[in-house]
């Protein structure tokens, strides 16, 4: 009987060990951002999400999936393309998208960690749940957050790649959310040539030199560098398209000094982020410079010599590494 | 028996003994058990439905979820212990979510809480458990949890199917949503919470106000007349 009993004990005991050998590991590879020494720190908070190599590859799968639409015909690429700074390329209005949303250009996606407010009026106070607004709007993704979750929770190589990014194969809003939050960290511009001058590394050609006194002159309280925002909300004097009525801020704080206020958008990479403003209502940057040079909205006067150096310079903005980074690019499986 | 197998043995029943006293160690710690009770006219829902007249008019109540958290347990007007980034999402329609436990180990004589979400966790990005946003309680649109959603009938409301939505949050200045509430005076760790929700319809028109559904002045009452039902019964 005693024999049998411990016999028994025994058994339990190493089954015990060999489901715990068996069980798989949880080893993720730390990643720290890379940026210039010259950047301040950025304003997400990393402790609350580490960034490990498995959960930049999870982001990115999830970003690259049109499972996350009700019928799986969207993902956030299809508004937000790598090779146009993440934009939604040639549409004024991005398409696809009920209400609010379908009223806004898609803007690029480019040092998110630095910005403490996203979308045009701000309205979504952290990088973490900006995805919610995407997945949860009726004619863009039609989903829920529930239900991606559950349909998640249903693929073996989903529940494999969560379980390497956050050591749990549940599935849940939080973790999905935080990877999604990983792979846009990571969709750092930060090589243009504008960048390399600074870093003394290359020249501007003497008309890129004039461009720039014109910008730091006229355009950087705005555009401030090195991120080419001060990631304020500012009226930069368009008038209100009234089929539209979109008043920026004022909507969300319901304050009468933000109307008609938006998020300053960076301008790097502007020469593929077209086209422009919270609207989409300029088509090229020719049409940007003489909006601001009418007397009813920044009244910045240019010649016309000045804005082709003004233009040369923005040009510099464009950072091909970033474009063409093929960690950012589709996941090939 | 070989030695490498005895050594094994003793080990596993070493192990296998100790488990129900580490158990029970946890067990004996001194407990805060908060029994909260949502109820209409002092009857609690049945069916998932809280049903009764208010200033003479019939209400049904089918949706009653609220977050509590930030619980503080006080002595002599102290702070004693904390539960730390903690938050409950209680449910009418799930009875297990109405009662909290908080493991404590402290003698105390007051318990302080939230209603609703602070401004920290509205701002701090994606959260787990309760704060999930998979539980159906984060706006997607404007960033922020609805700290109580309250959604039902009443033959007054002008609305399709007569029906009334409260989806209560915000958390930014001006209107600020979250409610602290505290109870003083306890005798025992068993605390039964009543919340008398007529306390809340009688103070307001349904005819007129009935959907609510993003941060407001309106919002701002809401949360406030609700935190006034709270009430703790029999200790
Ligand atoms: C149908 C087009 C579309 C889809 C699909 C889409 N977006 Fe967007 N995205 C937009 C538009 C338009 C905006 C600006 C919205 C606004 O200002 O209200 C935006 C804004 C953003 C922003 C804010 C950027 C900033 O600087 O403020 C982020 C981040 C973002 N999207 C990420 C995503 C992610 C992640 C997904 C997938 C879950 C996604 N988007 C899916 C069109 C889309
Ligand atoms: C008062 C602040 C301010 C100043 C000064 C300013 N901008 Fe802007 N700029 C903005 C804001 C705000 C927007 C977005 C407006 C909107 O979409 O409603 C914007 C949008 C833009 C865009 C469109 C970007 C995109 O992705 O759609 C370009 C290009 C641009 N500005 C260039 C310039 C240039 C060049 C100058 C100097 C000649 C300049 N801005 C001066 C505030 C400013």
């Amino acid at each position: 009987m005693a024999t049998k009993l411990s016999a028994a004990v025994l058994f339990s005991g190493i089954l015990y060990l060999v489901l715990v050998a068996a069980l798989p590991a949880f080893h993720p590879q730390p990643v720290s951002l890379k940026y210039p020494d010259s950047w301040p720190s950025p304003a997400y908070d990393f402790s609350k999400n580490r960034l490990t190599k498995e959960g930049i590859e999870l982001g990115r799968q999830l970003f690259y999936d049109p499972v996350l639409s009700k019928d799986s015909t969207v993902s956030c690429s299809s508004c937000h393309l790598s090779y146009t700074a993440f934009t939604h390329v040639d549409h004024a209005l991005s398409h696809g998208i009920a209400d609010r949303i379908g009223t806004r250009n898609s803007p690029a996606l480019t040092n998110l960690a630095w910005a403490g407010s996203f979308m045009w009026d701000g309205a979504v106070n952290h990088l973490d749940v900006q995805a919610l607004a995407p997945i949860s709007s009726p004619v863009e993704m039609d989903e829920t957050i529930e239900n991606v979750v559950k349909k998640l929770q249903r693929q073996p190589a989903y529940t494999t790649l969560f379980f390497d990014a956050f050591g749990d194969s549940t599935v849940t809003g939080e973790h999905l959310l935080k990877a999604l939050s990983q792979f846009e960290l990571t969709l750092i511009s930060a090589n243009a040539k504008y960048d390399r001058v600074m870093a003394g590394k290359d020249n501007f050609t003497e008309q890129e030199q004039r461009g720039y006194h014109l910008f730091q002159k006229n355009c950087a309280r705005c555009h401030a560098e090195p991120f080419f925002t001060n990631y304020r909300f500012e009226n930069n004097g368009l008038p209100l398209d009234t089929t539209l009525n979109d008043y920026g801020r004022g909507a969300v704080t319901k304050q009468p000094q933000d109307s008609l206020k938006f998020k300053v958008p960076t301008l790097r990479n502007i020469e593929f982020s077209y086209p422009y403003m919270h609207d989409g209502r300029f088509r090229n940057l020719q049409d940007v410079l003489n909006h601001y040079a009418r007397a009813d909205s920044l009244g910045i006067k240019l010649s016309s010599n000045e804005k082709v150096d003004l233009v040369a310079f923005l040009l510099t903005l464009t950072d091909r590494d970033f474009l063409f980074n093929p960690d950012f690019a589709f996941p090939r499986k | 028996m070989n030695g490498p197998a005895k050594v094994l043995r003793c080990l596993l029943v070493t192990c296998l003994l100790s488990m129900p006293l580490l158990l029970k160690a946890q067990s004996t710690a001194k407990t805060c058990v908060l029994q909260v009770n949502p109820l209409l006219h002092g009857k609690p829902a049945e069916h998932g439905l809280l049903i009764g007249k208010v200033n003479g008019d019939s209400i049904a109540i089918h949706t009653f979820q609220f977050y509590l958290g930030n619980f503080t347990l006080l002595k002599n007007g102290k702070t004693v212990w904390q539960a730390k980034n903690r938050y409950s999402l209680l449910d009418i329609n799930d009875a297990g979510t109405c009662t909290i436990t908080l493991k404590t180990g402290v003698a105390f004589d007051a318990l302080a809480f939230d209603l609703g979400t602070d401004s920290l966790t509205n701002v701090s990005g994606a959260m787990g458990g309760d704060l999930d946003p998979t539980k159906g309680m984060y706006w997607a649109w404007n960033s922020g949890y609805v700290n109580f959603k309250l959604e039902g009938y009443a033959e007054k409301c002008p609305t399709r199917n007569h029906q009334f939505e409260f989806h209560i949050g915000g958390y930014m200045p001006p209107f600020q949503t979250v409610q602290p509430i505290e109870f003083s005076d306890l005798k025992t760790g068993n605390i039964q919470v009543d919340i008398e929700l007529s306390g809340f319809f009688e103070h307001m028109d349904l005819a007129k106000t009935h959907t609510v559904m993003s941060p407001s002045e309106t919002s701002a009452k809401l949360a406030q007349l609700l935190a006034k039902t709270f009430r703790v019964h029999g200790n």
